[in-house]
């Protein structure tokens, strides 16, 4: 594939953390990218990096504890511009730029991501005046704008108000307002509808698929949840302990799943009109800080070999843009550097 | 109804809390989080309670164990052969029955004191119930570990050194101890992990058959519900809605906010069809909810009639079991959600 039409490229990507009990490689080694206008699905348990590499992405990641150790990720900007996110200092102009303008990012819990002292409408108009230097009454105007275009009623009324007045919904629909104002060509999107309940998510989730055929962005969808990844992805990167393990088209994931772990992930979930015993998959997911040795999900595999126990896998291309990491391929993958 | 088998009998239960305003605390209104909600539940079966959240839930399921008291209502309960309104027991005589009727909570992190070792944790409802000596507690300890999958070994050990499924079990534990025939289950599994969400529910339906306990499983995942439960009810806005056997409520819904519900889960198989518009608006405020049937305001099929007139929560014509709160249900003609899933994994 040409480079360039990788929107965002990640080579390589280690995030760790020092932490009281030892390095924490919360990101390890991972690599995938988004083209232009397409949706990737990143999947995972709790603590498996999925939102690390998201704060990676924006250049966010708290130091000094926290650092990017290893690898790179390269942006193509609108200007067709290739810019190393990674070797961008946090606070520079360029990487502020991006930010906001070019990569956007809308949270779990709208509640927490907004700040309950300013109106739903000077916190869009800040961001829209901050970005694209114009005056307050056109920020404004670009609120109502972006409010209305996320399906909230009476917009010109609801700018106003505060982020308690509004419901668990409107909250996530003003987030998504604000983070589309800028025109993003990226929105990352973590956990967006976690915290909703179902009837309200389905409202979510449609206008997100809706607002991206309107405006042709490209999304990265983080979610622990496998019906959402499949409702909204193309591709799918599915991450554990810091690695990813497999990455494919979204009906290769469900319906051609290579790695146990992402066959387990599957099992493990009640499909609706299904009653028969469920599969776990067995244990626990082990601490960052007690990493096994081996494959990091071995002790949980039901088919582990003696070899998983002993040396970390390399990853392996399948047919098609398929990519586990496995030892079970060995023989019929292609082991990738 | 008159049948020997069910141990549990729910007749309008209610639980309003009153809004309370100005310097006398005068009160201006109730919110109305469990509106008068009758259901039974039969000997060894899971009924599932579903709905999106304030919908009273949580709130029937704690009026029912009595840790709430609620407004007015009876829960009749089947103890030696006799049913007893836990409502009219007295605060002594609730502590006796509360050994046959135990519940597991949603967050393993906050529902266990993390200044209490395991061992202490699992056997605080026999202290306080002054059963065995201290000898007979530990072995009953041990038992009750290996009946959840922990080890002996992990019996002076705190919360905190266990992962959240591991808290769930011990959850799991204290709540047997004494017995019980019949649990409530608050949203066990929310909290947890996928993979692990998994060998939880398989060892709730171990447990089941093995002690021959009756569940009340209270959860918003309509997937995992539908898993565990024999019959449903579904919630919305303090009042059941529909109640009726789990197959049977998913394929064939007779509530439109049941419909609505099935249509909106995102199903893990990216070749399910979803076609259907999701609800509009929010869940009315339940201390002002609208007048008729509280779910018109959101019904694609509304009519004047439910603007006007709260419908009853009847049985259906010729459906067993089957009950719906709705004024036009023998009319529409609902989806199910295998009109979602026209092409299956397995295939």
């Amino acid at each position: 594939m040409v480079e360039r039409d990788k929107l965002l490229d990640v080579q390589g990507l280690k995030t760790y953390f020092e932490t009281d009990r030892g390095v924490v490689k919360a990101v390890d080694d991972i690599s995938y990218h988004v083209k232009e206008g397409e949706t990737v699905g990143i999947v995972g348990e709790s603590g498996c990096g999925k939102s690390v590499t998201a704060l990676s992405i924006m250049n966010l990641v708290q130091g000094p504890r926290g650092r990017v150790a290893g690898g790179k990720i390269m942006y193509t900007t609108k200007g067709g511009e290739r810019v190393e996110i990674t070797a961008l200092p946090p606070y520079s102009p360029k990487m502020r730029a991006i930010r906001g303008s070019e990569i956007s990012m809308i949270f779990q819990e709208p509640m927490t991501a907004l700040n309950p002292v300013y109106t739903i409408g000077e916190q869009i108009a800040e961001t829209v005046c901050l970005h694209q230097k114009v005056s307050k009454k056109k920020g404004r105007e670009r609120a109502i704008e972006m409010l209305e275009l996320v399906g909230i009623a009476a917009p010109s009324r609801r700018i106003n108000e505060y982020p308690h007045q509004l419901s668990g919904g409107m909250r996530q629909r003003a987030m998504i307002g604000m983070a589309l104002s800028c025109d993003p060509r990226f929105l990352i999107a973590d956990e967006p509808t976690t915290a909703l309940d179902v009837t309200i998510e389905a409202q979510i989730l449609d206008l997100m698929l809706h607002l991206q055929e309107k405006l042709g962005m490209a999304m990265q969808f983080i979610t622990h949840d496998l019906g959402v990844i499949s409702t909204m992805a193309k591709r799918v990167v599915v991450m554990y302990t810091g690695h990813v393990v497999e990455k494919a088209s979204v009906d290769d994931i469900f319906y051609d799943p290579r790695h146990p772990y992402t066959k387990g992930l599957l099992a493990s979930v009640p499909t609706l009109g299904r009653q028969e015993r469920l599969v776990p998959i067995k244990g626990t997911v082990p601490n960052m800080n007690e990493l096994p040795k081996g494959c990091y999900f071995s002790p949980r595999c039901q088919e582990a070999m003696d070899i998983c126990h002993q040396e970390e896998p390399p990853s392996y291309q399948l047919e098609g843009d398929h990519i586990v990491k496995c030892w079970l391929w060995e023989q019929e993958g292609v082991r990738l550097p | 109804m008159k049948d020997d088998n069910v141990i549990l009998r729910v007749d309008d239960l209610r639980k309003y809390f009153p809004i309370k305003k100005g310097l006398f605390k005068r009160v201006v209104g109730n919110v109305k989080a469990v509106d008068g909600i009758s259901f039974f539940v039969r000997k060894g079966e899971t009924v599932g309670v579903v709905g999106e959240s304030g919908c009273g839930k949580t709130t029937a399921g704690r009026c029912i164990v009595r840790v709430m008291e609620p407004t007015s209502g009876q829960v009749q309960f089947r103890r030696g052969g006799q049913m007893v309104d836990l409502l009219a027991l007295s605060k002594h005589e609730m502590k006796k029955a509360r050994q046959e009727i135990q519940m597991i909570f949603q967050d393993p992190f906050s529902s266990l004191d993390p200044r209490m070792t395991v061992k202490k944790i699992i056997a605080e409802p026999l202290d306080i119930h002054k059963i065995g000596t201290r000898q007979e507690q530990e072995e009953r300890v041990k038992e009750l570990m290996s009946h959840v999958g922990l080890g002996a070994y992990q019996l002076e050990r705190y919360p905190h050194e266990f992962s959240g499924g591991q808290r769930q079990r011990i959850g799991i534990a204290r709540a047997l101890a004494l017995n019980p025939s019949f649990i409530v289950c608050d949203e066990p599994v929310s909290a947890l992990d996928v993979s692990v969400q998994a060998q939880v529910i398989n060892l709730l339906s171990d447990l089941q058959e093995q002690f021959d306990l009756t569940y009340l499983f209270i959860a918003h995942d309509l997937s995992v519900v539908e898993h565990v439960s024999d019959r449903i009810m579904v919630m919305y806005v303090g009042q059941v809605v529909e109640m009726t056997t789990s197959k049977s409520l998913y394929t064939n819904p007779k509530h439109p906010y049941t419909e609505a519900l099935l249509q909106a889960i995102p199903i893990a198989d990216p070749r399910s069809r979803r076609d259907f518009r999701p609800l509009e608006g929010n869940v009315p405020d339940p201390s002002n909810p609208p007048p008729g049937c509280k779910f018109h305001t959101r019904c694609p099929y509304v009519q004047d009639i439910c603007k006007r007139e709260p419908p009853e929560l009847r049985e259906l014509k010729g459906m067993h079991d089957h009950f719906v709160a709705c004024h036009r249900a023998e009319e529409l003609e609902l989806q199910g959600i295998q009109s979602r899933t026209a092409v299956s994994r397995s295939s």
